[in-house]
């Protein structure tokens, strides 16, 4: 019976056309979304060799086999490529259009040919990030912030990767709203907001900050382009431009980008939770609110970026206030998720070991954040490895777990089969020793005075920067157990049945995988999405 | 009448509309010789803002919109208004 629910799904059956192109002509969320996971992982893959290359270099001092250039250029590859195709969209266009229409009882996004879209439009950018290593005076060296005044006048090729950056985020744009509109005017009848699942809240408020945060480093971005173009004094002091108005700008996007990043990952450890602990969700509102008042009060706190760049002292503590404020939302959620498996009757199975990977990554990767935001700590450990080991916290060990959750959660509803458990927990294992090894002695050497972004160190940092190459090693090693494990599942693992996990959300009540267009007939919601008994 | 529906505007409130906007342009023109010294910005950002604001009531038909609409748009300007304000933090008392 099972087989035949992979025959009739979206993996057979999809458009007028057959084989690849059914897929690259298909607007069903599913398959775009599944194509979006494809692009996006291979893309990982790529960011993580020369993340692997960076720590191969960094393994003792001195030069070994990259020249000072080409690191520099391997660490700014690496962000942009990290940054702008991987963890942007990541969850939110791989999960969010696999399963957000699911979740709410839609047949499809409101917008499924805009959706197709914004795939290109990512694939464009993604393909001008890539040429931009090969054309020109070589790879751009400025760090994937693209800091003013150095970034306008590089003679590296900073245009090609500006503007990569500048056409991936129309994609972004484009997918937020559509997000939008299919939550706001798709949701099954009987579902009103509040009895809407968590992962499409979380998608929701982040859907906002793509909408109205991206133009911004769009518009930024493109003055960068005028600047070195034309020689328009926006940001060189030379011309009679502001340095400091290119980083306010530029992280008036930035940093809520962080909540693009890591609200649908809180979005996904919340539906992860409920269904291991077969427990209702606790304080179900107050996680609903707390993603939009993250979104709301993440824009505000940019500047706690730039404290050490010249802004006034006013401007310093406003924005170390705000910092701390936009942490009450987050430890919200901790305490919820905690209190949520609280006498619950839990199930320790692979997505549900990542999710708790995901919550002591976060709260390291959190608290540490709070040190980043106090002025008097900041000016200790600014651009030092102690801000690098405490961004990848939260995008790695916060986003990068929650993805792998995701996948290991939603696996089985993908391709209706599951994979072998005990591998999928040793490769969770391995990831997480793997990952403590590689970022956190980062935050120790940091704290002694490591400067980030630098291919050469003194001696006395030479431990904590060989144990952090070891652990990108043990890594990479976790990561070939996943892909072996998985990819080789997706072919040949075993059927299962269409409710794994025993989750309540709509997705695990239609078979595994779903069919074209998800529902026969549309559910009517009558109770919330959590109730277990 | 705010349901949502078509609404035909007439063309007299769509004259008066064009005169009010030719006269902000105007006036905006007309400020920028003067030095408002901190407030320079401010001053040149409420004049567009009141024209923005008639465009959007009128030739894009937020009157006659949901309220859910206006409230959305209106906490993307508030939004906006926020920016501006905290940035200023930062150029105001450097």
């Amino acid at each position: 019976m099972e087989y035949s629910a992979i025959e009739n799904s979206y993996f057979k059956i999809g458009n007028k056309h057959k084989g690849l192109l059914g897929w690259l002509t298909s607007t069903d969320h599913k398959r775009i979304g599944l194509m979006y996971m494809y692009a996006i992982i291979s893309f990982f893959f790529i960011g993580g060799i020369l993340g692997g290359v960076m720590r191969t270099e960094l393994a003792r001092p001195g030069q070994d086999f990259l020249s000072a250039q080409t690191y520099n250029a391997v660490f700014t590859v690496h962000g942009v490529i990290m940054i702008f195709l991987v963890v942007i969209p990541g969850l939110a266009a791989v999960f969010g259009n696999l399963f957000m229409p699911i979740m709410i009882g839609a047949r499809d996004v409101s917008f499924p040919k805009l959706n197709l879209f914004s795939f290109y439009i990512y694939m464009l950018g993604a393909v001008l990030a890539v040429i931009s290593l090969f054309i020109g005076k070589g790879a751009p060296d400025t760090g994937w912030t693209f800091y003013a005044p150095y970034s306008t006048q590089s003679g590296t090729n900073v245009i090609a990767a500006v503007l990569a950056a500048f056409v991936l985020g129309f994609s972004s744009i484009l997918t937020g709203l559509n997000f939008i509109v299919t939550i706001h005017r798709l949701r099954a009848p009987g579902m009103t907001w509040f009895k809407m699942p968590l992962f499409p809240w979380s998608l929701y408020a982040t859907a906002w900050i793509q909408l109205l945060a991206t133009p911004i480093v769009g518009i930024t971005l493109l003055m960068l382009v005028a600047e070195r173009l034309f020689k328009i004094g926006f940001f060189d002091p030379n011309l009679g431009g502001d340095p400091i108005l290119f980083q306010h700008l530029f992280w008036i996007y930035s940093h809520p980008a962080v909540y693009v990043m890591i609200l649908p990952a809180m979005g996904v450890i919340t539906e992860i939770i409920p269904t291991f602990a077969k427990r209702k969700v606790y304080g179900y509102k107050a996680i609903a609110l707390s993603s939009v008042a993250i979104a709301a009060v993440g824009y505000l706190v940019w500047g706690h970026h730039m404290y050490t760049a010249g802004m006034s002292g006013t401007a310093r503590w406003v924005f170390s206030f705000l910092t701390f404020i936009v942490a009450v939302p987050s430890a919200i959620k901790v305490f919820n998720w905690i209190s949520t498996m609280y006498k619950g009757s839990i199930s320790l199975e692979p997505p549900f070991y990542f999710a708790m990977a995901f919550i002591f990554n976060f709260m390291i990767g959190g608290l540490t954040g709070l040190i980043l935001g106090s002025l008097a700590t900041n000016i200790h450990v600014h651009d030092t490895s102690f801000v690098v080991a405490h961004f990848h916290y939260i995008v790695f060990g916060g986003m990068g777990f929650a993805f792998l959750a995701a996948l290991h959660y939603w696996f089985p509803k993908i391709y209706g089969r599951m994979y072998n458990h005990k591998m999928a927990n040793w490769s969770c294992v391995i990831i997480f020793i793997g990952f403590t090894t590689l970022y956190f002695p980062l935050f120790i050497i940091g704290l002694q005075g490591m400067p980030r972004r630098y291919f050469d160190y003194l001696p006395q940092f030479q431990t904590g920067h060989f144990i952090s190459t070891i652990g990108a090693f043990i890594l990479g090693l976790g990561f070939l157990l996943i892909f072996i494990n998985l990819v080789r599942s997706a072919k040949k693992g075993k059927i299962t049945t269409s409710n794994p996990w025993g989750g309540l959300t709509l997705e695990w009540q239609i078979p595994s995988p779903p069919t074209v267009e998800n529902f026969e007939e549309i559910p009517v919601i009558t109770e919330g999405p959590y109730e277990y008994k | 009448m705010s349901n949502g529906k078509h609404h035909i505007t007439d063309y007299k409130t769509y004259a008066w509309v064009l005169v009010i906007l030719l006269f902000f342009t105007a006036l905006t023109v007309f400020v920028s010789w003067f030095d408002f010294k901190a407030l320079t910005i401010a001053v040149a950002l409420i004049i567009a803002s009141i024209k923005v604001t008639i465009v959007l009531t009128y030739f894009m038909h937020l009157k006659y919109d949901y309220l859910v609409f206006r409230l959305m748009v209106s906490m993307v300007f508030l939004l906006i208004a926020l920016v501006f304000v905290i940035t200023f933090f930062d150029y105001l008392f450097r």
